[in-house]
């Protein structure tokens, strides 16, 4: 029993204290391509009452709308509460579709909708298509050696979360101003209370969490004393200090500092390798990597075949200079951040 | 008190050939993520408090409460029935939260995201229907100072932490970020002997599910979205890959890897490092 064509798709719109979430332009884009599959109209879902600059910033996505959860001001809502507020507003709108970029809260806030309204939830939605009059979505099971398209069937509001792997903030061009609809919504009161909020130093970070991995190799069990200057690279970078298995079983790191398949998988943006050849095993470790680094004595090293950039030389000559160069205070610019 | 864990017997796809004769090979094992909020549990209990583990799946899934008797876990609930077989992340959701208020926990606790299907939906879905306060992507529980409340840590992306009090009774799901579950020797397979697994089918818990909500159309193999701003037309098929994954193509060696004196080298880093963190920020 799927629903005529047309109809109304929603993105949530994540905001941090009063400014765009960096997904919100990805899920309003979103919201726009699977509008266009759909032949609906591309609309967008905001909690709070948007400012103009906002919405200047989120025009050229090409959402026709904008929902905004009427809220009384004070401490912004618990994803308890936007959860509460949003199926009301969705039950009563009935749109067809609910997007929300899978993001910690996205994915909460969906599945909350999904449960008030015991709507069909498909999660980390991949790709959309039309399937008949309905949408089928894609998305990894079987941890990921395959891709299953599913279909909702039954009544909308369909609700999805979507990859952020597969979000990409697409323009639709100079566009106008979306339309702000303003919804009465009842937030209800939150039961969990937030008592601070805090933030884990670069340098103690698990491996497996931190965005920048300075790893160190066998090289360095010759000349013990020069960890520290490969530590206060790494603190220079902002970066986690991570070993091969040889540097750890020669304790001069801890086990939980092994990069590899027998240690940490590292999911890091950059990863500096240093006196590291890349065996299989450390190989496997770095795979999720996005931009590897490396410094090595041996030009034919493994690890050069995967590196972005590489150096063949000596770390014990060029990590010194490397330090150097680099700013003392990571918020000084050195790190160009 | 009473806490109760939720367990999930996940399953991988280990070989899968697409062409005919079609063949695959499935593993199942018990989610590690459920096992760090078991071990979450047996710590916050301390022996003073019940833990119970509870699961959803065919008779093959007590091999799930079998490691969990191992952990040490000294009660265990098993629902199943055939029309949970390829259950959303809701109905599985609702037959969890009727059988946990069953059970009648003070604290339920659930894996954030199974390693297999990953929805991270369950948990938020049970806190929904049983109406409880929620903190999901845990990473330590304990005890607050009036000893009936809980100070919950929570992990967001990027070193990002949280603090949360919550009164009990209350749902938490567990990132596996945390503790690691304790090891268990292979001897204590005879801790299993003793736990007797509770049986339960959904009616007799009074969950009546309707039509199903998503039906799956087809399994194919994975391939990631082709996004729209990149150009891929040239490149090899590797280097395609690489671009529609939103990494990039790969330089020549001679591009890429330098032979320099040190200074050099150490500028040529310098300058790519910064680039890399700029864009990264």
């Amino acid at each position: 029993m799927a629903a005529p064509t047309g109809g109304e798709v929603w993105s949530y719109l994540e905001t941090v204290e009063e400014d765009l979430h960096e997904t919100a332009a990805q899920a309003a884009a979103e919201a726009r391509r699977v509008a266009r599959l759909l032949e609906g109209r591309a609309c967008g879902v905001i909690a709070g009452t948007p400012q103009r600059r906002l919405l200047e910033d989120l025009a050229p996505f090409g959402l026709e709308r904008i929902f905004a959860l009427g809220r009384a001001p004070g401490p912004p809502p618990s994803v308890e509460q936007l959860g509460r507020a949003l199926a009301a507003v969705a039950a009563r709108r009935a749109p067809r579709l609910l997007l929300f970029a899978a993001t910690p809260l996205g994915c909460e806030v969906a599945a909350r909708v999904a449960a008030r309204l015991r709507r069909g939830l498909i999660s980390e939605c991949v790709d959309f298509a039309r399937d008949g009059d309905g949408l089928a979505a894609r998305r990894s099971v079987g941890g990921g050696r395959a891709h299953a398209t599913v279909a909702w069937c039954g009544a909308p509001p369909w609700v999805a979360t979507v990859s952020l792997d597969a979000l990409e903030a697409v323009r639709a061009g100079p566009g106008d101003v979306a339309e702000v609809v303003a919804e009465e919504a009842d937030f209800g009161a939150a039961r969990t209370e937030l008592v601070r909020r805090w933030r884990v130093e670069p340098r103690d970070l698990d491996l497996s969490e931190a965005r920048v991995v300075v790893g160190i190799g066998k090289p360095i069990l010759q000349r013990p004393a020069d960890l520290a200057i490969v530590a206060e690279v790494a603190e220079r970078l902002g970066a986690a200090l991570g070993g091969s298995r040889v540097v750890v079983d020669g304790g001069l790191l801890p086990r939980e500092r092994q990069v590899g398949a027998s240690g940490k998988w590292l999911a890091a943006d950059v990863y500096l390798a240093c006196g590291i050849s890349g065996s299989s095993y450390h190989m496997m470790g770095v795979k999720a990597v996005k931009h590897l680094l490396a410094v090595n004595l041996d030009r034919g090293a493994p690890i050069f075949q995967r590196a972005e950039l590489g150096v063949v030389g000596d770390l014990f000559e060029v990590l010194p200079e490397l330090r150097a160069l680099l700013a003392p205070d990571p918020a000084a610019g050195g790190s160009g951040r | 008190m009473r806490l109760v864990v939720c367990l999930k017997q996940a399953e991988e796809a280990v070989f899968v050939r697409w062409s005919p004769p079609f063949a695959s090979f499935t593993r199942r094992y018990a989610d590690p993520t459920g096992l760090a909020a078991l071990e979450h549990a047996l710590r916050l209990a301390a022996g003073a408090a019940q833990v119970v583990a509870l699961t959803v799946g065919p008779p093959d899934a007590e091999r799930v409460l079998a490691k969990a008797a191992m952990m040490g876990v000294e009660r265990a609930v098993r629902v199943w029935g055939e029309r949970l077989a390829g259950a959303d992340s809701l109905a599985v959701a609702m037959v969890l939260a009727a059988a946990a208020r069953r059970l009648d926990g003070d604290l339920l606790l659930l894996g954030a995201r199974s390693s297999d299907t990953g929805t991270e939906a369950v948990g938020a879905a049970v806190a929904e229907l049983l109406d409880l306060p929620l903190v999901t992507r845990v990473v330590g529980i304990e005890r607050d100072a009036d000893g009936a409340r809980l100070l919950v840590h929570r992990k967001l992306p990027r070193g990002e932490r949280e603090t949360h009090r919550v009164p009990c009774p209350a749902v938490v799901t567990i990132d596996p970020g945390g503790d690691e579950p304790r090891y268990c020797a292979p001897g204590w397979m005879r801790r299993t002997r003793r736990l007797a697994v509770e049986t339960l089918r959904p009616e007799e818990l009074g969950v009546a599910d309707g039509e199903p909500r998503l039906v799956v159309l087809e399994v194919a193999p994975p391939r990631p979205r082709a996004k729209v701003g990149v150009q891929v037309a040239g490149l090899s098929l590797k280097d395609k890959l690489a671009v529609m994954r939103g990494g990039r193509k790969q330089d020549s060696a001679e591009e890429r890897i330098i032979e320099a004196p040190a200074p050099q080298a150490a500028r040529r880093l310098k300058a790519a490092l910064e680039r890399l963190l700029a864009a990264r920020s």
